[in-house]
């Protein structure tokens, strides 16, 4: 077997005729300053190599504690919440993608103070995790913006990548709450949207999230911190707006007020799901708004309780013009299973079955095969 | 009597069958040599296997598990049928059941094949109870079952290119599997050569990185199909020794082989009887008779013509074409139909089946009886792995190899002894082709950084140091850390070049419905523009390729011809790395920049294959930078001393007929496709000034055939000379040198002068 040259033999050919393997990378190419000036970065600390550290203060709307509720399941300190956030050097979180900035606010004393932890080159890493990991108490509960499938799982990984032990602590991730309440009015559930159109928070100056990779790998070539100085604070705000929206939150799901554009609707589900009054009231109030999906829901629980007179007090009326099929499924099963009055629920499925609305396809067959079940007892009794 | 006895004893009464046939191998009923159940193996596996009715192994699968069990990387050939999985099967779960932690790896080349495998693993472990949880993890795999499938599983069952994308740059999320990963399984290892085998090599690095990171050292148990060399291949994908298993302790079923020589229309230029209507008159017999029987075709082209032409003599309004159905079968394909075929085929709703090797691996097609090959699939292993398909449960069965016009079919035919005697054929890597490589380096690097003085299958410093160049790795506190925002794996594919597929959509009156795609470099050869493309027996007319979209556009057409490109190449040699003399001729490695040009194309007609008429492709010159073997006949060597004693006039012609010899019978010894390697004849090379021959890979890069010729050369000439010699054209035909249609440039026989050059030469071998 002939030897071929040296890898760099053959790569340096390669390269003189112009046929050295692409780099698909999506940074520019520049000259890595692999010793770039002292990192100034005014109000940080460096506390170890290339991990700086800075802490602020901002003014705490946290109430001393927050009471059992749906949100939280039993009463819950505020001074042992962490709120957190990470920036990263990419999209996924693969082995690859490194939380450059890590920040993370809790409330101290009278004041909410967030602290974040920069890393200014690989190598500092492990550094700034211990330094991390002495900061998280044990019995702490995280709160995050999409952090259960995201920024913790980047955590952890790089604890583990690092070789240092990691106890995952528990999360209640606001991404989720957002969702159900805002999923149907905003027309995105950012962080930045709910800021704005419900916390109505202006922001500064600020960078977009799909820009922030970039900065950093362009910190560590020019050791330019320009644009750093923007992701820093947006950081801050993102932290600082995590624990006022908790706050706001909190107030919908224990008062259900007016305002805050939320979903009642989907409130209503939840809390009734959960047992609370609170459901009740607002499907109620839903309902009698106009809400056809609320008296279905309303219904339905009305039937699992069997009430049966309130159920059939929203059947009649979401039927009021003879044609809502799910209104006229509902009565006709209850007249045939519960009172027995076959009469009653042939007329319903017949009427509807002849109406110019009927339903077409596989609802329709459902409705035939009633019908003629039904015929098929009228004629036995 | 069956019915297949009976078809084979009127084959042997048919004087005009007979004589084209140029081997009956009578292969008789083999009883197995088989070993008791290893000592210590697990009971509940032993009750398992007793269920199933597995009371005592085959030879070859005791010593596999000897062998894995002693801690031993092992590669086991496997021809058909011959329990390959309990081979590798058994000591993993022996393993599994011992110490609760264990993991192991599977991966299959395709992820039809895993399907299979999994539901073979579940005989055993889902029927016998054993508490080991078998995850298939691939692109199908719901988001729900991934996360306990990480957590849980402890037989992964996957393939290289989940592998790839999805398993190792996460590997913080297999904590648990890969600090305990005990075994990794590769099967079909042999399809682990050319570029897939290269990215294989490269991606088994990558592996044992992040094996070794979390603390683990997994044995492989490697499977191949029946090569010239299983044990140089795997060692080579896996930059280990292995030990070699190669004998077969499995029984096997009586079986007829015949090798079938169409019957020679013009014997003047060697033409023979196409395959397409050979084939198809042989398997209607077969068909008609009740034979279930499968054919497999060389291209995707071919599967439509013999499946179009066999359900044409099959159509009778009035017996629903006699109650036989016939479908094609191939790549290209979307899932859902290939699925439906392969079960019409198991429930017995399908009797014949045309394919490419598609349905070669693996794939549960149930028990057919035979099977024709329409030409040689392009390796021994591929055709015995077809055969095989036919009469796999003890039955008599039966396998008609058809010949083509083909160089190779034809010297395999004149040669029965290569296809009935051990393997000649070898698959090579290359595991440093720089492209490739850089591309691992990257996913590895994007997996744990590179620090000073760590390798990957060697020194890669200068490689690294290149990256960082151009921004995608940064060096700092001694290490190379991944430093773009991108997720390199993302943009690599394991089995074809760089490149994306090509996209055919079928816009007929409108339409836009994305009927099949291609890979780029075939895109070129075959779907230029005003190109005929047959999907499915329908037959589409090229309206715009257009490669830098990755798009391909076509309509209904009903044409009476098909088209074939004609490729133009250009050689200029880069850079010599090493010399030697061998077999009277100087060897040199180097490598080389080729520059392809297809720019005209051939109208066929159907059913008669005659010219009708050429056409002009437009499409950029394609470059690329690869390696070469050259076969220089320098001063006072054998071969130069032959050369010089060919008449000028007939040098020219000599050495392309030279070339295409080489081109014609290397395939056979590097087992790879005629489009792998490039040969290039010269009679006064502009960079050597001399006369020589270059043989290239057909891939940027190289993926180690110039290399593996070094090693096959003797075989490769001695079979040229066979191939030229035993050929019973008068001067040359498309079967051996190719036909005389320079007949203008030159008065003498080229045919007997390649022939006489040649022996002159190859005095030295004897």
């Amino acid at each position: 077997m002939s030897k071929r040259g040296s890898l760099s033999g053959r790569l340096s050919r390669l390269k003189k005729d112009g046929f050295a393997p692409p780099i698909k990378g999506e940074m520019q190419k520049n000259k890595t300053v692999h010793n770039h000036p002292a990192v100034l970065l005014p109000g940080w600390e460096e506390i170890y190599p290339s991990v700086w550290r800075r802490a602020v203060l901002k003014e705490n709307i946290l109430p001393f504690e927050f009471e059992e509720s749906v949100l939280f399941q039993q009463i819950r300190e505020s001074k042992n919440l962490i709120f957190y956030d990470t920036e990263t050097t990419g999209l996924s979180t693969g082995a690859g993608t490194i939380p450059f900035l890590i920040g993370f606010g809790r409330v101290r004393e009278s004041s909410f103070e967030i602290v974040q932890y920069f890393l200014a080159d690989y190598p500092g890493e492990a550094q700034m995790l211990e330094a991390l990991k002495r900061d998280f108490a044990v019995d702490s509960t995280f709160v995050s913006y999409n952090g259960k499938s995201y920024d913790s799982h980047l955590i952890n990984s790089r604890f583990l990548l690092n070789r240092i032990t990691y106890a995952q602590r528990e999360e209640l991730d606001l991404l989720y709450v957002s969702r159900r309440l805002w999923k149907t009015r905003l027309e995105n559930c950012r962080l930045g949207t709910i800021e704005e159109q419900v916390l109505g928070i202006k922001r500064g100056p600020d960078i977009p999230g799909a820009e922030i990779p970039d900065v950093w790998f362009d910190f560590l070539k020019t050791g330019n911190t320009d644009k750093l100085k923007l992701v820093f604070s947006h950081n801050l705000q993102d932290i600082y707006s995590l624990s006022l929206l908790l706050n706001t939150v909190d107030i919908i799901y224990r008062d259900c007020p007016d305002g805050f554009k939320y979903d009642k609707y989907s409130l209503g589900k939840l809390l009734l799901f959960h047992g609370r009054e609170g459901g009740l009231i607002l499907l109620k109030n839903e309902y009698e708004c106009g809400s056809r999906e609320a008296g279905q829901f309303l219904s339905l629980h009305y039937k699992r309780g069997e009430e049966w007179d309130l159920a059939l007090s929203i059947w009649k009326r979401l039927n009021k013009n003879g044609y809502n099929l799910f209104a006229v499924e509902e009565m006709a099963k209850y007249y045939e299973h519960k009172s027995t009055d076959y009469k009653k629920a042939l007329s319903l499925v017949d009427k509807m079955l002849k109406s110019p609305l009927a339903p077409a396809g596989e609802k329709r067959e459902r409705l035939i095969y009633r019908r003629e079940r039904l015929k098929r007892k009228l004629q036995i009794s | 009597m069956d019915k297949i006895t009976a078809i084979i004893n009127s084959f042997k009464g048919d004087k005009n069958f007979i004589s084209s046939v140029t081997r009956w191998e009578h292969i008789p009923q083999r009883d197995g040599s088989y070993a008791e159940l290893p000592d210590d193996l697990n009971i509940t596996i032993r009750d398992s296997l007793s269920n199933q009715g597995i009371k005592k192994l085959y030879t070859h699968q005791k010593i596999c598990y000897e062998t894995a069990r002693s801690g031993k990387d092992l590669v086991v050939v496997t021809p058909t049928a011959s329990g390959k999985t309990l081979c590798y099967n058994l000591p993993v779960l022996q393993t599994l059941m011992e110490s609760e932690d264990s993991r192991a790896l599977y991966l299959f080349p395709t992820k039809a094949l895993s399907q299979d495998q999994q539901s073979s693993l579940n005989e055993i472990v889902v029927d016998g109870n054993l508490p080991i949880k078998v995850c298939t993890y691939d692109g199908d795999t719901p988001g729900s079952l991934r996360i306990s499938a990480r957590k849980s599983g402890k037989i992964i069952i996957s393939n290289p290119d989940m592998l790839h994308s999805g398993i190792l740059p996460n590997h913080p999320k297999w904590i648990e599997f890969f600090k305990s990963l005990k075994y990794i399984v590769l099967d079909e290892v042999h399809t682990y050569r050319g570029v897939f085998g290269s990215h294989m090599t490269n991606l088994v690095r990558r592996i044992k990185r992040i094996a070794q990171f979390y603390g683990s050292d997994p044995i492989f148990i490697c499977c191949s199909a029946t090569i010239g060399n299983p044990r140089e291949l795997a060692e080579q994908i896996l930059g280990k020794e292995v030990v070699l298993i190669d004998e077969n302790g499995a029984p096997s079923g009586e079986k007829h082989i015949i090798l079938y020589n169409p019957p020679l229309v013009d014997p003047v230029q060697g033409i023979r009887r196409g395959i397409v209507l050979e084939s198809q008159r042989l398997a209607l017999k077969l068909l008609k008779q009740g034979v279930k029987t499968i054919i497999f075709a060389r291209s995707r082209v071919k599967t439509e013509l013999i499946s179009s032409y066999l359900n044409k003599s099959l159509a009778n309004h009035y017996n629903q074409n006699y109650r036989i159905k016939v479908e094609p079968y191939r790549g290209g394909y979307l899932p859902r139909e290939r699925r439906m075929i392969e079960k019409g085929l198991r429930d017995g709703s399908i009797s014949g089946v045309v394919s490419t090797n598609a349905l070669e691996l693996g794939i549960d097609i149930g028990g057919l009886d035979a099977s024709i090959l329409a030409g040689y699939p392009g390796s021994i292993s591929s055709a015995w792995q077809q055969a095989g398909r036919a009469g796999r449960s003890n039955r008599v069965s039966l396998a008609i190899i058809i010949a083509s016009n083909s160089p190779v079919d034809q010297y395999l035919t004149q040669n029965p002894d290569y296809f009935f005697g051990s393997s000649p054929e070898s698959g090579f890597v290359d595991p440093d082709n720089l492209y490739i490589l850089i591309d691992h380096i990257k996913c590895a690097a994007f997996e744990l950084p590179f620090r000073k003085g760590d390798t990957f299958g060697g020194d890669i410093s200068e490689l690294l140091e290149y990256l960082e160049e151009n921004g995608v790795l940064r060096y700092t506190g001694e290490s190379w850390y991944w430093a773009d925002r991108s997720y390199p794996s993302e943009t690599i594919s394991l089995r074809s070049g760089a490149e994306e597929n090509v996209v055919i959509i079928d816009s007929t009156r409108g339409k836009s419905e994305v009927i099949g795609e291609m890979d780029s470099h075939s895109a070129r050869e075959l779907i230029f523009e005003e190109a005929i493309y047959i999907h499915k027996g329908d037959q589409y007319k090229v309206l715009t390729l257009d490669l830098k979209n990755h798009l391909c556009y076509v309509e209904e057409s009903t044409v009476n011809y098909y088209t074939d490109s004609i490729l133009k190449t250009d050689i200029k040699v880069l850079e010599v790395d090493e010399e030697e003399n061998q077999f009277g001729v100087k060897l040199i490695s180097s490598d080389i920049l080729v520059r392809n040009e297809v720019s005209k194309y051939k109208k066929i007609k159907f059913q008669t294959h005659e010219n009708i008429g050429y056409g002009d492709i437009f499409l950029p010159e394609y470059e690329m930078h690869t390696r070469s073997t050259i076969l220089s006949f320098d001063e006072d060597t054998a071969s130069r001393i032959a050369f010089d004693r060919v008449p000028e006039e007939l040098q020219a012609p000599v050495m392309a007929r030279f070339a295409t010899l080489v081109k014609n019978t290397a395939p056979i010894f590097l087992l790879c496709g005629r489009g792998d390697i490039g040969v290039a004849g010269r009679v006064r090379d502009p960079h050597f000034e001399i006369p020589g021959l270059y043989i290239y890979d057909n891939y940027p890069g190289g993926i180690g055939l110039a290399e593996g010729f070094h090693i096959q050369m003797k075989k490769i000439l001695e079979a040229s000379l066979s191939l030229i010699q035993k050929c019973n054209c008068r001067e040359g035909c498309p079967s051996c040198v190719g036909p005389c249609d320079d007949r203008d440039e030159f008065t003498g026989n080229p045919k007997e002068a390649t022939t006489l050059f040649l022996q002159e030469w190859l005095q030295v071998l004897i």
